[in-house]
């Protein structure tokens, strides 16, 4: 790697935990945290390897931020890289929410705070749905992909529906629970099959969009 | 024994979540809220509030569901352990498929079939997560005001790049003003 510089461990751990401690803006702004620092800034790593990491989270379950952390890491310094990569970049977030959680149970329960929460609850519920609105306007590329899309859905719909049943139907109840279990997962799985065996045009698929 | 549920729940949901955050959603609502009820659909949809509202990834959510079943087996010292198993495990399994792939980032873009099935599972993700939003929706949007809140925010995400977590805290401050005003009820508690 010409002109790349080394880092060490020590500054490779405190980078990760800046970006863990100011990385609010979702998974994008996170990787561009960290291209800025390690491929910009300290020239640690060239930008191809960094696309690389980037693909490989795109590609792999998992925040798109860490798997490309623990690449970079990896890459940096081995196994003792890709730890610091993953724990640095968890343990803010993960100290913030130690603090978040008590304060939630404890004050949270003030019936003068509850208008927030009633207000955040629609505001979550926005979230998920602005980001499903977002990943189908990026993977919803063909008719096999809306297919799967809306099979998924109503399924899911009717795995919540089972739960409801089975407070009227108590011949549901045994049932209910393991169906909501396998639910989400088996639903996932189900997808990825769907995609392997449904006729679809050759995609590009050269990773373009990372 | 808890313990052990929580981590495995944790690792299933940790190998699962194509797509990053938003699929956490569904997946980690199933265990959490349906099977093993640890938190109410309201807590839940509040977790992931807090976990809009922290930096980083979506995915500490799982820290928030430790801390409650912890501290109610046990306190604050169980919340901490709690906290710690959820959050290593819902991480773990893209740590070491991460690493596992390093080598092998080439042969696995190049195999067809590996692509095939990425793309069912991304559009999968698609209808999954918006069937979360439906689900969610119909416990959250009581009222009009919440409906308002909800179709005012949506527009925003959609339509600005404001981030999702500074929206999540200015429904909160409109909720509380509203309110504190007497123009919309708070749940009875």
């Amino acid at each position: 790697m010409p002109g790349s510089t080394i880092v060490s461990l020590f500054e490779t751990f405190l980078t990760y935990l800046r970006v863990g401690a100011t990385g609010f803006g979702g998974p994008m702004a996170l990787i561009g945290m960290l291209q800025q620092q390690f491929v910009e800034r300290k020239k640690a790593i060239s930008a191809a390897e960094f696309a690389e990491g980037v693909a490989i989270g795109q590609l792999l379950p998992g925040p798109i931020a860490i798997d490309a952390a623990v690449y970079v890491g990896y890459r940096l310094h081995g196994w003792l890289g890709a730890i610091a990569g993953a724990v640095g970049l968890i343990l803010p977030p993960f100290l913030i929410m130690l603090v978040a959680a008590p304060l939630y149970f404890e004050v949270g329960k003030l019936p003068q705070l509850q208008g927030f929460f009633v207000g955040i609850r629609p505001a979550v519920v926005a979230v998920i749905a602005a980001a499903s609105w977002r990943l189908g306007k990026k993977g919803l590329k063909d008719r096999a992909g809306f297919l799967i899309a809306a099979v998924v859905m109503a399924l899911s719909l009717v795995f919540g529906h089972a739960q409801e049943l089975a407070r009227y139907v108590p011949a549901a109840e045994a049932i209910a629970p393991r169906v909501r279990d396998v639910g989400s997962i088996g639903l996932i799985v189900l997808a990825g099959v769907m995609g392997l065996l449904l006729p679809s045009p050759e995609a590009p698929a050269k990773g373009g969009d990372a | 024994m808890e313990l052990l549920q929580l981590a495995l729940a944790c690792l299933r949901v940790g190998t699962f979540v194509f797509g990053g955050g938003p699929a956490l959603v569904p997946l980690l609502r199933d265990p959490v809220v349906f099977r093993y009820g640890w938190l109410t659909g309201e807590e839940f949809a509040d977790a992931v509030a807090l976990g809009q509202m922290t930096p980083g990834p979506l995915l500490v959510t799982a820290t928030f569901v430790g801390w409650k079943v912890g501290t109610e087996s046990g306190g604050a010292g169980m919340g901490l352990l709690y906290a710690t198993v959820a959050t290593v495990c819902i991480f773990l399994p893209s740590f070491f498929m991460t690493l596992a792939a390093a080598h092998q980032l080439g042969r696995l873009k190049g195999n067809p079939r590996v692509q095939r099935f990425l793309r069912g599972v991304e559009a999968g993700i698609v209808g999954l997560v918006a069937a979360a939003a439906v689900q969610m929706g119909q416990d959250a949007l009581g009222g009009w005001v919440q409906a308002a809140l909800c179709a005012a925010a949506l527009a925003v995400l959609i339509r600005t790049k404001i981030e999702a977590g500074l929206v999540v805290v200015a429904c909160g401050a409109v909720g509380l003003g509203l309110t504190l005003a007497g123009v919309m009820g708070g749940p009875p508690s």
